[in-house]
């Protein structure tokens, strides 16, 4: 009965943990007494609805995993279900949140299409978005929601809410959890060869989540260098590209790092077409550097490329996969050296 | 010649900052070139008038033209680069491609018109407060202008490089808005470039007060001649010599002066008008919020409110500039001139671009200073120069006497190579 109690209170802790009840009180009210406890704890989360919940999806996965330990969930639910679930069906304290945690634990159990997961849902009766939470389940739980290439929806919820969860993710998690969907969806894509628009546009995105490795790859081989300021280094490389047409001359700012070389070299092919687009402009822009006799430009160069290319649509996927480190960095490169703006006449307010 | 002269670098911060530009200089110094250049030559927007006798307002903006036994309203350069403009930001807004200034319009050689005549009514146009107010073509144009948009999707998209089909999705939102604002504003992006041929210096001081009021002038010098500016500090003991000075120094230096709010005001009026018109359609209030910008190339991650307090304080970048700005205001005081706050505002919102273009580091403040007292501020004074040739004839010269020990003084300021000592120069000439 102990580990019951652990499980619904780790379901507990998550539920409120967007309310103002203190942590040391929930587990002073669920702490003592299994059957108490479970009739208090419930009654504690009735006052809190299905979109705190969501909301904490939404704002920390990895927390909210990891408050949701869902093995351990799950046994504790089945025994708590065992035992108590003829008392919550017929007790009118039973609160939809006590319905979604079986309905949780149930998703364990056996795996089910998008259809019958949305119908599921809808069954729940919960104030959340029905495709919203259906598509945070099939991202939460790949292994048991089968999507087929037609629930166009949960693409596009997914897409959509692309950056929120890279955002989001420091961890890497929701990526695991991501990819290891995306490769699902690769697969049948592969099989049944059906273009569907949206589904290949999750599957850009999905190869440019991929080629952020590709980002974050050359920054981690610069650091494994002992390069101090990686980022900063890497959109020298980016500036020094930009003005050079010969790989091997940037290369050979790596000379003392050559572990590194392989790792750049992906960077610099990920980005060449941004680089050929902006490499006329970007050049004329450097000579005008020079004549002010500038200091080092080549990072304010890679910093405006990094921006320019974030602001086009025609980069639009490679720039998602831009870590928002660099992408920060480039920033405040840029703001310290604006007037780089006005004389490459960059229209300033095309650049977010 | 250097890559960027200092005329560019001077040009560029006034294109920003909201000012207009006026290019002066002997004849083939390179003021049309650079004219052209600033103006993005080649994009779907850009046009020059070279301006000749007989050029009338009409003419730059609509006339009837006469073609055998027919007769048809058409549309001037102005009304024209305007509408492209609209266009082509239109387009920008909804798709973002940066490095696409769509243009502006080139007015070569103004000393050849009556430049108050021929822009008249335009001038209220010109100013960031009044741009969403005053129509640039009125309501009895809309229907030649929404035909004119039409037939320029083929030559916009072509300069834009991009799909016809794309710029045509934006003629129906532009449409809607000229209807719903009843006429065809000036964009807040929109700037104009204006070169003026000078034999002498005291041409200046012949233009019209509605017209140097709106432009920066930038004095582009000879080939023989260079510029260097120097700042001595003995003489900067000098500068708010006078309660007028000190007054309006305390101006400049405080963010919670009128003059300063009204500055911060002009750089985000784009946003000021969405907030003031909610019944502006959803896809206008979005163009005037991104694209058409007032503050052209500084970038929407720059936080201008939080960048101003940096600017505007004593011992800032923008200081020298502050100081020198507040002098001028105590010399035309005790000369009997009123020179109006806008052009306060007008050098705060210089000084602000300046700050958040890390001008800094390419440009001094001493030649900060320079700049913005040569080209917004000492041309005002051009309305003593009528006071001063009466004297003359009266043979008085109390009134050249101060001038020319303002003009001793800024000398030893900041040097007899600096634009400010020469245009003063031009003033005693007149």
């Amino acid at each position: 009965m102990r580990r019951v109690t652990d499980a619904f209170r780790y379901a507990l802790i998550a539920y409120v943990s967007d309310s103002d009840v203190p942590m040391d009180a929930i587990y002073q009210y669920v702490g003592n007494g299994p059957v108490v406890h479970g009739a208090k704890g419930l009654s504690i989360a009735q006052r809190v609805d299905v979109d705190s919940l969501r909301q904490h999806f939404l704002t920390d996965i990895p927390l909210a995993k990891t408050c949701f330990d869902f093995d351990k969930l799950r046994e504790g639910v089945i025994r708590l279900r065992s035992e108590y679930v003829e008392t919550f069906k017929s007790s009118p304290t039973l609160s939809s949140v006590a319905k979604f945690v079986l309905f949780l634990e149930s998703l364990h159990g056996e795996g089910r299409t998008v259809a019958k997961l949305r119908s599921d849902v809808a069954g729940l009766g919960l104030s959340a978005s029905v495709d919203e939470l259906v598509a945070y389940l099939a991202l939460l739980f790949p292994a048991k929601v089968r999507i087929r290439c037609s629930d166009t929806d949960v693409y596009g919820y997914l897409i959509q809410n692309f950056d929120r969860l890279k955002s989001i993710s420091s961890h890497s998690d929701v990526a695991k959890v991501f990819l290891a969907t995306v490769s699902e969806l690769c697969k049948s894509i592969d099989e049944a060869v059906v273009e569907v628009v949206p589904m290949l546009r999750f599957l850009n995105v999905a190869k440019t989540r991929r080629s952020t490795n590709v980002f974050e790859v050359a920054i981690d081989a610069l650091r494994s260098a002992g390069v101090a300021d990686a980022e900063d280094f890497l959109l020298k490389v980016l500036g020094v590209a930009v003005e050079s047409t010969d790989m091997d001359t940037t290369l050979s700012m790596l000379a003392q790092y050559n572990d590194a070389k392989r790792a750049i070299q992906s960077f610099l092919d990920s980005l060449k077409p941004t680089i050929e687009a902006y490499r006329g402009v970007l050049v004329s822009c450097a000579e005008k550097l020079k004549s002010l006799s500038l200091g080092d430009i080549h990072t304010v160069l890679g910093s405006l490329l990094i921006l320019l290319s974030a602001s086009d649509q025609r980069f639009g996927e490679v720039s998602k996969a831009f870590p928002l480190g660099l992408v920060s960095r480039a920033k405040d490169v840029v703001k310290d050296n604006a007037y780089v703006l006005l004389l490459c006449r960059v229209f300033g307010s095309s650049l977010r | 010649m250097p890559l960027v002269s200092r005329a560019e670098l001077f040009s560029l911060i006034a294109l920003a900052s909201g000012k207009n530009v006026l290019l002066v200089g002997a004849p083939g110094v390179g003021k049309t070139r650079l004219a052209k250049q600033l103006a993005g030559e080649g994009m779907p927007a850009y046009e020059v008038v070279t301006c000749r006798e007989g050029l009338t307002y009409d003419r730059l903006v609509a006339f009837y033209s006469a073609k055998g036994d027919k007769v048809s309203l058409e549309l001037g350069p102005l009304a024209r680069s305007v509408l492209r403009y609209w266009l082509s930001i239109a387009w920008l807004s909804i798709a973002p491609k940066p490095l696409s200034l769509p243009g502006w319009i080139v007015l070569d050689e103004v000393n050849r018109v009556n430049i108050d005549v021929v822009l008249g009514e335009i001038f209220t146009a010109m100013d960031m407060e009044h741009r969403m107010s005053v129509k640039i073509l009125s309501e009895d144009l809309l229907k030649t202008a929404l035909d004119y948009l039409d037939s320029s999707v083929e030559v916009v998209a072509k300069r834009l490089g991009i799909s016809a089909d794309r710029v045509k999705a934006v003629v129906n939102d532009l449409k809607r808005f000229f209807d719903w604002f009843g006429g065809v504003p000036l964009p807040f992006s929109y700037r104009f470039i204006a070169t003026m041929n000078i034999y002498d210096r005291a041409q200046l001081y012949r233009l019209g007060h509605a017209f140097v009021r709106r432009f920066a002038y930038i004095y582009m010098l000879p080939p023989y001649e260079s510029y260097s500016v120097s700042w001595s500090t003995d003489q900067e003991k000098e500068l708010l010599r006078n309660e007028v000075s000190k007054g309006i120094y305390a101006m400049l230096t405080s963010i919670d002066s009128e003059v300063v709010k009204q500055a911060s005001r002009e750089l985000k009026m784009n946003k000021h008008v969405v907030e003031m018109h909610k019944d502006m359609p959803a896809e206008v209030a979005s163009l005037l919020t991104g694209v058409d910008n007032p503050t052209i190339y500084i970038p929407g991650f720059v936080d201008l409110d939080a960048e101003i307090p940096e600017v505007v304080k004593p011992g800032s970048y923008c200081d020298k500039a502050f100081k020198l700005v507040s002098h001028i205001y105590g010399f035309a005081e005790e000369v009997g001139v009123e020179l109006g706050t806008s052009l306060l505002v007008d050098v705060v919102k210089m000084c602000v671009v300046a700050g958040v273009a890390r001008y800094g580091k390419i440009v001094s403040d001493a030649e900060l200073a320079d700049f913005i007292a040569s080209s917004i501020v000492l041309p005002q004074l051009g309305v003593i120069a009528p006071r001063l040739r009466a004297e003359a004839l009266l043979g008085s010269e109390d009134l050249l006497k101060r001038v020319r020990d303002m003009r001793e003084y800024v000398k030893s300021l900041l040097g007899g190579k600096s634009l400010s000592y020469r245009v003063l120069r031009g003033l005693v000439e007149s």
